[in-house]
Parts: structure tokens; C-alpha cells; sequence
């Protein structure tokens, strides 16, 4: 039985402006319902397997798309029985997907990591140290001294990550940022910028590495807009939002 | 000393991760008529710790201001075979 994979939603029309090849070599095509339409191809009901050829040709059918008009990316694996279930979710949902593509019209998303030392255990003040008593004490004392250097770790990376964020924020149309993801990630953080701007965007991160040399930065994108497709922007975007 | 990662292979490795952070785990989310596997469920888990993990060995690339703007040097701007730079 044929399904339908889908790799994305966009507006409609216009129809697609070139050939695209999906999973299994199906051509990729748009689904239509009113304004809006999915981008599909005939599928197998799946699931296909997560491996790197999958992962970047479904990637690489988004971004064939994005160069021509906006879309919101789906999730990997996204695949409806039938077109009569497709054209349901588009008029189940057609007022957040609107309003998502309304969102993100002629933007695109810029990833950046930064990398930091984290300052190191020298940091921790004498006045800390909890004299005699038993093991007990010994066990509070060394959790005092964690609790102690995690703040003090926080504080010197907020700040940083303030510094960091706010030439980029200005930038940019909207951001999403993760704070401290690992021990050495300062921040993870995705930015919604206007085309015209992303070189404008990519010299500030440049200006940002010359600026803070001790710091590693990774700059990737242009991206599809896949952090800024769900409700609410506030930093915190809800992964599992329907 | 950690060993040197080849800057091809690291660029195209943290491309990936962050392809696969991204489709695997953002986007817009529809229920479909096929559930995430465990099998599948697990390789987000361990893609996500390979992808943090191998950003944390990025700084091996020494990233530098040069490395930046030479697009064969920094991740993700690479040619993606289609004739258009990113």
C-alpha cells in the first residue's frame, strides 16, 4: 500500500519549480489543500532506517525546497497512510502552520555552538574550608566547595553568554539559545536571520571569535528553520509540542 | 595529545550530527501512522552524545578567523552539491 513520507509544509502555489528526488528515488511532489500544501513522496509505510543517507537526503529534499520558497521542516519519519490523512492535518492545523510560515518567510536558521574552558578548581576560596569534625563534615565541606564553583561558573558564563548573544541577537529576527549543554558547551543556540543579513550575521560570529580568542566557536547554516516552527519562542521551545 | 582529526572528515561528521540533531529531533511534529522504533529512539540518544561529544573535540580544528571564511575549511558552508553554497 502506498503512503506518503513528508518532508515538509509550505505554501500554495506555486507548484515546485524543479525535480526532486525522495526516499527510494520517488519523485517528490506537493500535496495541496487550500493555501497550503505538503512536500511528499509515495512511500512505503516505513519506518526508514535513521542512517546517514536517509538522514541527509530527507535533509537535502528540505533545503532543495528552501531555495526557492519558505518551508517548516518535519520531523524525520513523518509518513501518512493515506492522501485523505494528509489533507486532514493540513485542515486540522492550517492556522499554526500559516502562521508559522508567516514566521519564517524569507528567513533562514543559523546554528552556533561555542565552546568554553569552564574556570578551573583554583577558584574556590580558602574561608570554604570546614575544619575538623567527622566524615559527615568532610562530605557537607566538599559539597559546599561544588556548589560554590558551579555558581561561580554560572556567573562567569552568564555573563559571557550576555556578551556573546546580544550583537548576534541584534542581528538576527529571533533567537533560541541553550544554556550551558555540556561542560564545555557555553551555549547551543539557533538564530532566525534574513537572508540578506546572513553574511552580515556570519562576520559577527567572526568578530566574535577575534574577540574572545579563548573561546571555540561552530557556525553551521544556512538551515531549514527547524527551531522556530513551534509556538512560542522564549528560549525554552518545547521539543515534543504537537 | 589528542589525535588530529582530518578537517574533511571532522567537517563532514559535524555536518552530519547537526543534520541529524536536527531532522531526528526539531521541526514541525505530526503523528504519523509510523512509530518511532526503540532501535530508533536509541540512535537519537546516541547521535545526540556522538554529536556533543565530537563539538567538543571541534576545537581541534582550531578554528580561525581564516578557517571561518574559507568555505572548504568551515563546517556546514560547504558546496552541498547542488551549486549552492550555503
Amino acid at each position: 500500500m502506498q503512503a506518503y513520507y513528508i518532508y515538509g509544509i509550505v505554501s500554495f502555489p506555486p507548484q515546485l519549480s524543479r525535480e526532486i528526488w525522495g526516499h527510494g528515488g520517488e519523485p517528490v511532489c506537493l500535496l495541496p489543500r487550500g493555501d497550503l500544501a505538503a512536500v511528499v513522496s509515495p512511500s512505503p509505510l516505513g519506518p526508514w532506517p535513521p542512517d546517514e543517507a536517509r538522514l541527509s537526503l530527507h535533509e537535502a529534499v528540505v533545503e532543495q525546497v528552501m531555495a526557492s520558497r519558505s518551508i517548516l521542516p518535519v520531523r524525520f519519519n513523518t509518513i501518512l497512510r493515506t492522501e485523505e490523512a494528509v489533507i486532514a492535518l493540513l485542515d486540522q492545523r492550517a492556522r499554526e502552520f500559516r502562521s508559522a510560515l508567516e514566521r519564517v518567510a524569507g528567513k533562514v536558521e543559523m546554528g552556533l555552538r561555542v565552546l568554553w574552558e569552564p574556570p578551573g578548581e583554583g577558584e574556590v576560596h580558602a574561608d570554604q574550608e570546614i575544619e575538623g569534625g567527622g566524615p559527615g563534615t568532610e562530605y557537607l565541606s566538599r559539597r559546599l566547595k561544588e556548589e560554590w564553583r558551579r555558581a561561580k561558573l554560572l556567573q562567569a558564563g552568564e555573563r559571557l553568554i550576555q556578551e556573546l548573544d546580544a550583537p548576534l541577537r541584534s542581528l538576527a529576527v529571533e533567537s533560541w539559545l541553550q544554556r550551558f549543554p555540556t561542560n564545555r558547551l557555553l551555549i547551543a543556540g539557533a538564530y532566525l536571520v534574513e537572508r540578506p543579513r546572513v553574511d552580515a550575521f556570519r562576520e559577527g560570529v567572526v568578530k566574535a571569535c577575534e574577540q574572545f580568542p579563548r573561546l571555540r566557536f561552530l557556525l553551521t547554516g544556512p538551515w531549514p528553520p527547524y527551531h522556530f516552527v513551534n509556538g512560542a519562542h522564549d528560549g525554552t521551545v518545547d521539543a515534543f509540542a504537537a | 595529545m589528542p589525535a588530529e582529526i582530518e578537517p574533511a572528515v571532522a567537517e563532514r561528521r559535524i555536518t552530519l550530527l547537526e543534520t541529524l540533531d536536527r531532522v531526528l529531533n526539531k521541526g514541525v511534529v505530526i503523528t504519523g501512522d509510523v512509530t518511532l522504533s526503540v532501535a530508533d529512539v536509541d540512535l537519537i540518544f546516541v547521535g545526540l552524545r556522538l554529536l556533543l561529544s565530537s563539538v567538543e573535540t571541534a576545537r581541534d580544528l582550531r578554528l580561525s578567523r581564516e578557517a571561518c571564511l574559507s568555505p572548504h575549511a568551515c563546517p556546514g558552508t560547504a558546496d552541498r552539491g547542488d551549486g549552492r553554497q550555503a
